[in-house]
């Protein structure tokens, strides 16, 4: 009976849609945040040593409970840093995030400087990366991606410097057949 | 998020929807929720209004004294072309945004519009600049003019019509309510309709003894209709009443067994939706849906009615808005 709600309402017959059927596309940015710590060090300590951190996104969240679920696009990646009080601003040689696929690895974020965006920064990747970071994405069973985070500050920090990498994946789930 | 990847499926309840999915509709803001609903579904429940104020005659010569008629009707409002799609002004909305579909269409497919793709189908963007912020493609129509090649609302009827004196007859649409389905899920109607016929022709010096008929007509109809939507949650109840009356000159001409017939005036019809009950994403907003459609306009319509013994049956068409066919049968004495 409530599937028959509409024709009821309407008191209209409505037999059937046509061959489109019914879906909808729904397309949402997920964040996942990387909390990062860097410990400070006695200051006559120099040349800080590359710091190195695992890093994974799950978006599993994106697929569960989609019964109906036909295909999920990538469509970019940004990013945004936040925590890093004024006070906080280093100098670093890099800091690059890279992820592994069975492809091969994109290292999609290379930074020189490190301070807050104020706000998400677009990634520049190609269509063929993208591509290749929705395959490894969503072909798996875990929905997951996994990489690391380098960070090589100039010098180690007079106190303790947390801040966080958000990385955002613009995604469309498309809904079909429901 | 997951919630509200179900969410946007009014119109699409053929779909595993439950109520509590349509209270995710109104994730955007009850306001919001109500103007895009009543945008959506304004062909369906308009057309519907139209309908039912059809078909109320198959000729201007009312009944001789307790002469009858029970006719029964199909009234079928066509949904004009630009009904099919609808604009979003995002001044209306406190909550949402909209942005073009993949192939950079903007206009948003009514219920009534064509079956699209949902690549094809503009985004409504909700809580836009924030964590919140979601895009989801609109509904698509129902793709009737597509799969039937005819894109219209139908509104049945049965009626009686009975001559009382002096060239006046009523005419009556008597639905008792009505209740169908499982407990709690129960869908009622019930309708009333009245009419009055008078030959005017009688009164006008100069052409009483005309070969025509010319009759003055006027009728209101009243239909209510609710919908318990979920037995879990008794007071989750959609309703729809409709309300039209009309007011015409009709012309008439009888030769041998078939009466040519027309007529011209007004009409008005109310349509009013509501979804009364508290929802769990809205618990601060009981009864959130609640909105109206008002219309009016001239309304002109010519048909042809045959009389074989005391059986009738009858086609007529009329401009209006949305243009209606009204075709019946019925039995006809004195």
């Amino acid at each position: 009976m409530k599937q028959l709600f509409c024709i009821a309402l309407l008191g209209a017959i409505f037999y059937s849609c046509g061959e489109e059927g019914i879906g909808f596309n729904a397309r949402k940015e997920v964040g996942v945040e990387s909390p990062m710590e860097v410990p400070s060090v006695p200051v006559n300590i120099l040349d800080a040593p590359e710091q190195r951190q695992d890093i994974s996104f799950n978006l599993e969240d994106v697929t569960s409970d989609l019964d109906f679920l036909d295909e999920i696009e990538l469509n970019g990646i940004s990013y945004e840093i936040t925590g890093i009080d004024p006070n906080e601003e280093l100098d670093i040689d890099e800091l690059t995030v890279t992820i592994s696929t069975s492809s091969g690895d994109i290292e999609f974020l290379s930074l020189t400087s490190l301070a807050n965006t104020n706000g998400k920064i677009a990634l520049s990747l190609s269509a063929s990366e993208l591509l290749q970071l929705e395959n490894q994405i969503f072909s798996s069973t875990e929905k997951e991606l996994n990489g690391e985070i380098l960070l090589d500050l100039i010098d180690f920090p007079e106190e303790d410097l947390e801040f966080t990498i958000t990385t955002y994946f613009d995604v469309t789930a498309k809904i079909r057949d429901l | 998020m997951k919630k509200i990847f179900l969410l946007f499926v009014l119109g699409i309840s053929i779909t595993s929807l439950s109520a509590q999915d349509l209270g995710d509709f109104l994730e955007g803001g009850v306001e919001d929720g109500n103007q895009l609903l009543q945008d959506y579904l304004e062909p369906a429940f308009v057309g519907f209004g139209y309908a039912l104020n059809s078909g109320w005659y198959n000729t201007g010569r009312p009944h001789k004294t307790l002469g009858f008629d029970i006719t029964v009707n199909m009234n079928l409002a066509y949904v004009p072309t630009d009904a099919q799609y609808f604009t979003i002004n995002e001044s209306d909305y406190t909550n949402l945004s909209t942005a073009p579909a993949e192939n950079g269409q903007t206009e948003y497919p009514t219920i009534m519009g064509p079956n699209l793709g949902a690549d094809d189908i503009p985004y409504l963007v909700f809580n836009e600049g924030t964590e919140e912020e979601i895009s989801i493609t609109s509904p698509t129509g129902l793709g009737l003019d597509e799969e039937y090649g005819v894109n219209f609302v139908p509104a049945p009827s049965v009626q009686l019509g009975i001559g009382i004196y002096k060239g006046t007859e009523i005419k009556l649409r008597l639905i008792p309510e009505q209740t169908f389905g499982d407990p709690g899920e129960e869908f009622s109607t019930k309708m009333f309709g009245l009419g009055v016929m008078h030959d005017v022709k009688q009164w006008i010096p100069g052409i009483k003894n005309l070969p025509f008929d010319l009759s003055g007509f006027f009728a209101f109809t009243k239909m209510s209709n609710s919908y318990q939507m979920d037995a879990d949650y008794p007071d989750q109840i959609a309703n729809f009443d409709v309300s039209g009356t009309t007011l015409q000159g009709i012309i008439s001409k009888k030769l041998a067994i078939l009466t040519a017939y027309a007529g011209v005036g007004f009409m008005t019809s109310k349509v009013n939706f509501s979804m009364d009950g508290t929802y769990d994403e809205l618990p601060n907003n009981p009864d959130p849906i609640d909105f109206e459609y008002s219309k009016g306009g001239l309304r002109a319509n010519v048909g042809a009615r045959l009389k074989l013994l005391i059986f009738t049956f009858h086609a007529e068409y009329a401009l209006q808005k949305y243009n209606t066919l009204t075709v019946g049968f019925g039995i006809s004495v004195r």
